[in-house]
């Protein structure tokens, strides 16, 4: 098994054999393109439209599955409009086991890594490989749409994250990884909740997680700024109704071992969430369960002010190679700039362009170089009007069900609530 | 609530059951003169028993002429999900089993000694005389699907002179009723009211203890059993353990196959194709649901964009039953086909949304079906399978083959080859077509279209539901011994 380490990916992506060509080029320097966030909605949406037919002629260029597929799909990449990513835009479904492995370039760049879904359904899990370009522009793309939604760029080498994830879980889930990379190229300490017992027979990976006292003790006496807390929206909630419930003499007992509750997250600090409900019938509703959690969680802005704890969530699979985030009172779940987000009837596949009005979720990112990454990951959801540089903010609003013939499980987070009962 | 009929006799309703079902006693005391009531319908001229059938046909016409059968028209195409045209199609074609022509035609070609060898001892040969008596009581386990397919048997039980005991589906029980029950009528005007004797209608539950008795130990002489697993297992498994030793005869789910090559890719095959696509949204077992195209690839697309221009205009005027879910699942399954190498033409039209499924010798639907499961047989409507081949070699595989594709798991084989072929292809293919155990072979715009001498899959009826009996008067053997 591979695991790359951010400077080693870097090293990789910059030896990668398909730079030189021009599409990745282009790819590269927008990635990198500091301009990229403070573009209006409709530049945005022309580099993207550029980009896809770039990306769909490299394809097609570079692949006798997509030059085929194109033909039968009548697309012609140069032509290609929003309408030709419908019929591009397969079920996360279709990428379990070795799914997606029809849809990789002919001549990949080897040495990446493989990332999967939870496989909690039973079912194969969707398997996908990231080249070490992909990863090197996973990480790009994801740190700055996360500074972004969190509102200013992370201080290099400052503050400690714990994540709610056990160390393992980096060689497995897409998310972890992300956040792993994105905190070590910056310096920032990263601390994982929970840790991995030996596996008895039978035993899946999920069942061999327990909370790893010793880094959440460490999480929560830290003096460090900004503390970074990922987690599944469970996690939070079971850890304030924990504090909820606590006798005054345990609360006081609690307070001199872990200096918790309140847990100070401190200048800058963050409670950032993924993986939706999934396991939990009575979790509230997310903006219930982070007003309740700001009772326990505390937070000060960057100057020091006091303000109520920050909550972003990420919407992110493993399918994609960027997350869409929202940030709570703030603003609703927005995808990096390159990233084509639309919504479609899931009745006839025709395009939604209505504010408030729900849809089938798809996505597709034109900055991948490994395959045409386009997809539904089953989530109904709608989007509002906004005046950031996206021109929408999209809302989840639910799940498609086992009877709309939708087996697959939100994967990243959403696994990780199941652990949070203890 | 459907209630059981059966003028003939007195009967009491199970207390069991959710839906009335005749208790066990009140079946065993009509079994009890099942020998009785089969000698007395025997002995009735055949001329009787048919004009019979043909009295029923027209008092069916004119109710539904009459407007009295629009309601349960109505109640059926809610409850079998087909449109209102084809339920109207459906009831017209009722008419047809019940036409006592092709019933005499069906008798005289099937039985030996002809239809007369049901009245008396007919001369086979010198001094050879045969006589064709019930093999009954009779217990037709029929399908739910649609009203024809019930009375194939019934009339066919009916009129060789069976004690016959029908279980029709719940989602077709009052319409077959409605059919079966103008035989009242039918009898007060030919006065053969030894048949109605013969009729006994009721549901039985899947675990009816009533049907686990006539499957498993009443004295009952033929079990015919229309439908699929796992119920067909569990019927002929109890049928086996039945003392009486019922001669037992299921029709499975079968399906259509079209054979078109480039010569006769015409519009008029086009049409043909699509037509049977539409009627009753391939649910027959004559349904073409995959189909071989013997030619280019471009003629492949340039047919199927025909086949479409006729799925689009006469789809459009049959509208069919899709739900929200149902529609997303369509637009997986065709994605999965697509990925997987096919050329999809389709509708979106919620009202008709056909698919045409292009591949190039090999079935993608077989891959697509295998990764996602909902692009199942049974749930695929208005979904034909193209694949374009280059010989009739490849034609008879794919015939022979379809029970081990993923995508058409549920149907036992093909049932139908429908031919839209130029006289040399046609010449290949004949000879190979027996042998991949299709029973049918015709036009491809005429599938769904049954003749009078047509065996049903492979069976004819009237042989099902009698047995021969042999009389000689010289001895053979005296010769013999000299």
């Amino acid at each position: 098994m591979v695991i790359l380490g951010i400077n080693e990916i870097k090293e990789k992506a910059s030896k990668s054999k398909l730079r030189g060509n021009p599409f990745v080029e282009k790819v590269w320097d927008i990635i990198h393109d500091p301009k990229l966030f403070t573009m209006s909605a409709d530049e945005l949406a022309e580099l993207r439209k550029q980009l896809m037919r770039e990306s769909l002629a490299f394809f097609r260029d570079n692949s006798d599955y997509y030059s085929s597929l194109f033909e039968r799909l009548d697309i012609v990449p140069e032509k290609a409009e929003k309408a030709d990513l419908v019929k591009l835009v397969v079920p996360a479904d279709m990428l379990r086991g070795g799914g997606q492995e029809r849809f990789v370039i002919d001549d990949v760049d080897e040495g990446g890594e493989f990332f999967q879904s939870s496989g909690t359904t039973g079912k194969a899990p969707v398997k996908i490989y990231r080249s070490p370009l992909d990863l090197a522009i996973m990480v790009k793309a994801n740190a700055d749409l996360f500074e972004y939604v969190y509102g200013h760029e992370l201080e290099e080498n400052k503050g400690l994250a714990l994540f709610m994830a056990a160390p393992e879980l980096r060689n497995v889930l897409s998310f972890v990884a992300f956040v792993e990379l994105a905190l070590e190229s910056k310096g920032i300490e990263l601390l994982y909740g929970m840790s991995m017992r030996e596996a008895e027979e039978g035993e899946t990976f999920w069942q061999r997680l327990q909370p790893d006292k010793k880094n959440i003790l460490r999480f929560l006496k830290s003096k460090d700024e900004p503390k970074l807390f990922f987690t599944a929206p469970a996690g939070v909630y079971l850890m304030s109704k924990r504090f909820n419930e606590m006798s005054n003499l345990k609360r006081e007992v609690s307070k001199i071992i872990t200096r918790a509750p309140p847990v100070n997250l401190g200048k800058g600090g963050v409670i950032v969430t993924g993986g939706g409900s999934k396991g939990f019938v009575d979790l509230p509703p997310y903006a219930e369960m982070a007003e309740g959690a700001r009772n326990y969680f505390k937070a000060l802005s960057r100057s020091g002010d006091g303000v109520v704890a920050p909550f972003m969530d990420v919407l992110g699979m493993t399918e994609t190679l960027t997350a869409l985030i929202d940030h709570h009172d703030l603003m609703g779940k927005i995808p990096h700039p390159l990233s084509e987000v639309f919504l479609v009837d899931p009745k006839t596949f025709e395009l939604i362009d209505e504010p408030g009005k729900e849809g089938l979720i798809c996505i597709y990112n034109p900055f991948v170089t490994t395959w045409v990454e386009a997809f539904f990951p089953g989530d109904i959801m709608m989007y509002h009007p906004s005046d950031r540089y996206y021109g929408k903010e999209f809302e989840f609003g639910r799940r498609l069900t086992v009877k709309e013939g939708w087996d697959l499980q939100r994967a990243c987070g959403g696994t990780l609530e199941e652990l949070m009962e203890e | 609530m459907n209630q059981p009929y059966s003028p003939g006799h007195q009967f009491r309703i199970s207390e069991e059951q959710r839906n009335p079902e005749i208790d066990r006693p009140s079946m065993e005391a009509i079994l009890a003169k099942a020998d009785r009531l089969q000698r007395a319908a025997a002995a009735l001229p055949l001329e009787k028993r048919l004009k019979t059938i043909e009295e029923m046909g027209d008092i069916w016409r004119s109710r539904w002429k009459s407007g009295e059968l629009t309601e349960i028209a109505e109640r059926l195409a809610q409850n079998t999900g087909y449109s209102p045209e084809v339920i109207k199609l459906e009831l017209a074609f009722v008419a047809e089993v019940l036409d006592p022509s092709k019933m005499l035609k069906n008798l005289d070609s099937t039985l030996r000694g002809g239809a007369e060898s049901l009245e008396r001892m007919v001369e086979i040969a010198s001094d050879e005389h045969i006589r064709n008596h019930p093999s009954g009581p009779t217990l037709i386990i029929s399908s739910g699907n649609s009203l024809v397919p019930p009375f194939i048997p019934t009339i066919s039980s009916l009129v060789t002179g069976n004690l016959t005991i029908l279980k029709p589906s719940l989602a077709n029980y009052e319409a077959v009723v409605a059919v079966i029950s103008t035989l009242e009528e039918a009898v007060k005007r030919t006065g053969a009211t030894e048949m109605l004797d013969l009729l006994v209608v009721s549901y039985f539950a899947h675990g009816s203890p009533v049907l686990d008795y006539l499957l498993s130990n009443a004295r009952i002489g033929v079990v015919n059993f229309w439908g699929g697993d796992p119920a067909r297992g569990e019927v002929s498994a109890k049928v086996a353990r039945n003392p009486n030793m019922p001669r037992y005869f299921s029709n499975g789910p079968l399906t259509g196959f079209g054979v078109v090559d480039e010569e006769n890719a015409n519009d008029e095959a086009a049409y043909g194709l699509a037509l049977n696509i539409l009627l009753y949204d391939q649910q027959l077992c004559s349904s073409p649901t995959q189909a071989a195209f013997l030619g280019s690839m471009d003629s492949a697309k340039e047919f199927c964009a025909k086949v479409a221009k006729h799925l689009e205009e006469m789809g459009s005027k049959i509208a069919m039953g899709m739900s929200d879910d149902g529609a997303f699942i369509l637009q997986c399954g065709r994605k999965y086909a697509q990925f997987a190498g096919a050329k999809i033409f389709s509708s979106d039209d919620m009202d008709n949304m056909w698919t045409i499924s292009l591949s190039e010798r090999v079935s993608d639907l077989d891959e697509a079906s295998q990764a996602y499961g909902p692009l199942a047989f049974h749930n695929r409507r208005r979904f034909l399978e193209i694949i374009r081949v280059d010989d009739v070699e490849r034609v008879i595989d794919l015939i022979t083959d379809l029970p081990m594709n993923n995508a058409y798991r549920g149907a036992d084989k093909v049932q139908t080859v429908g031919l839209a072929l130029g006289n040399m292809n046609r010449k290949a293919i004949i000879p190979l077509l027996p042998s991949t155990g299709a029973y049918r072979i015709v036009p491809i715009d005429d599938m769904f279209m049954r003749s009078a001498l047509e065996p049903y899959d492979g069976m004819d009826m009237a042989k099902l539901f009698t047995y021969g009996v042999y009389m000689r008067d010289k001895s053979m053997g005296r010769e013999v011994l000299r």
